[in-house]
């Protein structure tokens, strides 16, 4: 398929497509997850990620096989050749870039379902009213106490009075904030891609993208360091500093 | 704050997280390896005295943007292998100018909303975060 014209139309559809996935899962979830409000809080949070995640993977392949088809369709009705355009996909890096993406896209929606189903379950509400506020506790807490994280948890100590462990890799995720991660590995792609286009992607992009995310994470590191009387006061949501 | 980690832990995590910068960056060049430097040069400088740039209210935005935009865009360029060219300059300098336009708008409703809660006027405190985007 060589026309801007029919390009545009295909991804005016895929979009579409995933619209309707994400709006089908918001609208099956909610429900779900209200009627899961009368259980108790650990059966709440196991049943809501048992619900959302399936649903949205079976929304997500639902929405990607028809939208390949819909490609498909659309390169036959043009009158081009489907085993081409087929073959163009998934023998260039293209196909890569564009499961990355898409595998991003997912896995970001996921996290906010089930970030929302977890607050709803710890919270005891429906998603609607998480941000208003909970009607009943427990809620999580909005900063570590004692040597407890800060989350919607019902623990009650750790054990033998030391503090909860993080890991590193773990906690250079947390670092690693997505939404500034996502805008510094685009800008890097834009870098690469300008002029004569991304043909392939290569070990270097990844090392260049690798460099990226541990220049961020040493950045926000030290900046929680050197901040941490102020976000005692200010910043709940930063990890540091447990004494 | 959750008190997920300890002081000990974050400066750990810097420092390996600053290896890893390097060791990447190497692997691409020399000018992969000056951008990579240039990028924890900054990190460090906006959140460590002496320079201290989160409480410099004018030249935070514009250093943070060479951090944010020009490192990134300029190691895309040298994983290319190609020479700069002039639209690159013309496009990195407009999304440079977007970015710095995206984070002055951003700081200037959280000074705003500071006044607002009765806190100190344009409180550094309240914007020396690293920005999220």
């Amino acid at each position: 398929m060589t026309e801007s014209v029919g390009a545009g139309w295909t991804a005016a559809l895929v979009f579409c497509l995933y619209l309707l996935g994400l709006w089908l899962a918001y609208r099956f979830g909610r429900a779900r997850l209200a009627r899961l409000e009368s259980e108790p809080p650990d059966v709440r949070r196991v049943r809501g990620r048992r619900v959302v995640l399936p649903l949205l993977g079976g929304v997500y392949a639902l929405a990607g096989g028809a939208s390949i088809l819909g490609v498909v369709l659309l390169v036959q009705a043009e009158g081009g050749s489907v085993n081409e355009y087929v073959g163009f996909v998934f023998s260039s890096s293209v196909s890569l870039l564009v499961a990355l993406v898409l595998a991003g896209a997912g896995a970001l929606a996921t996290l906010a379902f089930t970030d929302t189903a977890d607050r709803a379950a710890a919270i005891g509400d429906a998603p609607h009213h998480v941000l208003l506020g909970g009607r009943r506790l427990p809620g999580p807490l909005s900063r570590a106490l004692g040597r407890l994280r800060a989350r919607p948890d019902d623990d009650l100590a750790a054990q033998g009075g030391r503090a909860e462990v993080t890991r590193l890799p773990v906690l250079a995720l947390r670092m690693l904030r997505y939404r500034v991660a996502t805008m510094l590995w685009v800008l890097l792609l834009l870098g690469a891609a300008a002029g004569d286009g991304l043909v392939h992607l290569g070990w270097s992009h990844a090392l260049a993208a690798v460099s990226l995310a541990a220049a961020y994470v040493a950045a926000t590191t030290v900046n929680d360091v050197a901040d941490r009387d102020i976000d005692r006061i200010n910043h709940t949501g930063t990890p540091a500093v447990r004494s | 704050m959750t008190g997920e980690a300890s002081e000990r832990d974050l400066l750990v995590l810097h420092w390996l997280a600053c290896a890893v910068t390097f060791a990447a960056a190497a692997s691409l060049g020399a000018p992969a390896v000056a951008l990579a430097l240039v990028s924890l040069a900054i990190g460090r400088a906006y959140s460590l005295e002496p320079v201290a740039l989160s409480y410099r209210t004018w030249l935070a935005p514009v250093v943070l943007g060479v951090a944010y935009v020009l490192v990134p865009y300029g190691l895309g360029v040298a994983v290319r292998g190609v020479a700069l060219r002039s639209a690159d300059a013309l496009l990195a300098g407009a999304l440079f100018l977007l970015f710095l336009a995206r984070i002055v708008l951003r700081t200037s409703v959280i000074a705003g909303a500071t006044r607002r809660k009765g806190d100190r006027p344009c409180s550094c405190a309240s914007t020396n975060k690293l920005p999220a985007w």
